[in-house]
């Protein structure tokens, strides 16, 4: 069996969120996340992110909207020049 | 009101005053450059001044807008991967060095996070300090992350957009996830902002 380290369990667990692991990979990443406490919460927070930006697109969107970031004047400027 | 009627278009002298700042963020939100949002911004409403003849009026002004200006974005990631090169060799050294050590074991000290999905999702500030979060990544990283996580756009696609290779793309996620979720534990989970 494959034995990983945190970096390689941390990237694979990533992976998984992309596309399907084979089957090896699947077991050797369950093997590791039985034995690290680090490697457990790891995976369990990056899915946490996944889920949350999935579930809140809108909200993230309107938070961005919210944020008042506007486009600068000068650039305004030359748009309005553009279409003039 | 005859709601069959399709809603006028408005005058294009009003529309960098309507539209300007939504674009922009829509379009910054992606791309992450302030001068290229600007450009992309440009290039919709030049677009959209051609393409006048063709407003259906079935969906709102802004809605046509933001399609042209999607339809814009991906055409610049398109063009821009003929530019640069391709993958990144030090991506790899990067995560390397910041959070494992050289047995690959992690450096970091990995919090517990109390906190349900739903719960999160209710808090507001929640949204402000991730977005935060997201203006801290490299911004190739940035634009991989939007692309996939915000938007939805398939792996293979995000790809092709900007011009790397799967296993790339991997590396870059999980460079932006392990970043990510280290800076929501800084600013979020350890800094009380969970606390009501």
């Amino acid at each position: 069996m494959m034995m990983l380290n945190c970096r390689e369990a941390s990237q694979l667990t990533s992976e998984s969120l992309d596309h399907p692991l084979s089957w090896s990979k699947r077991f050797a990443l369950r093997f590791h996340l039985s034995m690290c406490k680090y490697c457990k919460r790891y995976a369990r927070q990056v899915r946490f992110i996944h889920q949350i930006v999935d579930l809140g697109r809108d909200e993230l969107e309107e938070a961005w909207d919210a944020s008042g970031i506007q486009m600068p004047e000068d650039a305004k400027k030359r748009i309005r020049e553009a279409l003039h | 009101m005859n709601s069959s009627q399709p809603e006028p278009l408005s005058d294009p002298e009003q529309w960098v005053d309507l539209h300007g700042d939504a674009l922009y963020r829509f379009a910054l939100l992606r791309v992450r450059d302030v001068h290229i949002a600007e450009e992309l911004v440009q290039e919709t409403f030049c677009a959209a001044l051609e393409a006048k003849k063709s407003y259906s009026g079935r969906s709102s002004e802004r809605t046509w807008l933001i399609g042209i200006l999607k339809h814009k974005t991906m055409d610049h990631f398109r063009r821009s991967t003929r530019e640069r090169p391709h993958d990144d060799p030090d991506l790899q050294d990067a995560i390397e060095e910041n959070y494992f050590d050289a047995k690959g074991r992690w450096k970091v000290q990995l919090g517990e996070w109390n906190e349900s999905p739903e719960k999160v999702l209710e808090r507001k500030e929640f949204w402000s300090v991730l977005h935060r979060c997201m203006d801290r990544l490299p911004s190739r990283i940035g634009q991989a992350f939007a692309l996939r996580e915000i938007d939805g756009t398939e792996g293979s696609e995000v790809c092709k957009m900007l011009g790397i290779s799967s296993t790339n793309l991997w590396v870059m996620m999980h460079r932006a996830r392990t970043q990510l979720r280290q800076c929501l534990e800084n600013n979020w989970f350890e800094a009380g902002g969970n606390q009501p």
